[in-house]
């Protein structure tokens, strides 16, 4: 399995129902740097912690890879992700709203399993289909 | 003092907007770019009514059963099945 393949398992099937089986893929030593997070996910648990938060908001979620470019030990896998928000995400009580969102996965992969990766999404974006930042905010003047 | 609203462009300049913003309607998440305007599926719109319903359909069901097993939801089940045999030998006579 080449480093594209194993980037692309990564991403899809913790989303088919296929977490314990992809958890083969992820290095013990494995670290995933995430914005708005304040400390790395880290190792097979780390890994399963994150898909589990964004799986409890979006019980239906599925993401579909975009693109793919490789170099050496290094992977970057654009994808796009929907979803339903029908459980709570972080605090966010569910709307039942339906979210598109992008993103890039950029993957140190060695020896068959991921070692890092940097998780980037249109966090912005999310929020905004969930209400959660308004469009519009109140300000005082005089 | 007076509120007045402000965009959040005016107060931090140009702020990116979603591409994507779910249909306030249905839930359905819309492709602002998309071509053409969007309709709402009427599946798509029942079950997006009914999650926000889902709290007062709970307590409805909560309502309704403990209803069904007092004194008077008791009785009232057993008029109507009364009735309803009634309406069965009714029904077989005419």
């Amino acid at each position: 399995m080449d480093i594209k393949e194993i980037s692309r398992r990564l991403a899809e099937d913790p989303w088919q129902g296929k977490l314990e089986e992809v958890l083969e893929l992820v290095g013990d030593d494995y670290v995933a740097h995430v914005p708005g997070s304040a400390e790395p996910f880290r190792g097979k648990e780390g890994f399963r912690a994150f898909v589990t938060t964004y799986q409890t908001g979006f019980p239906d979620g599925r993401i579909t890879i975009d693109d793919q470019i490789a170099e050496g030990d290094v992977v970057a896998t654009r994808w796009t992700g929907r979803g339903t928000h029908t459980g709570e995400l972080m605090g966010l009580p569910p709307t039942g709203r339906e979210i598109t969102v992008a993103g890039i996965t950029y993957s140190r992969i060695a020896d068959g399993k991921v070692r890092e990766a940097w998780v980037i999404w249109d966090t912005l974006a999310m929020m905004q289909q969930l209400g959660a930042v308004p469009e519009t905010m109140p300000v005082r003047t005089t | 003092m007076m509120v007045a609203p402000v965009s959040l462009e005016t107060m931090f300049g140009p702020s990116p907007q979603s591409r994507y913003m779910p249909c306030a309607e249905c839930g359905a998440s819309v492709d602002r770019a998309g071509a053409g305007p969007h309709v709402c599926d009427t599946e798509r719109l029942l079950d997006f009514h009914l999650f926000q319903l889902r709290e007062e359909i709970a307590t409805f069901d909560a309502e309704l059963a403990a209803w069904l097993v007092s004194a008077h939801g008791r009785f009232a089940t057993w008029i109507a099945e009364r009735d309803r045999h009634g309406g069965d030998e009714g029904r077989r006579r005419g």
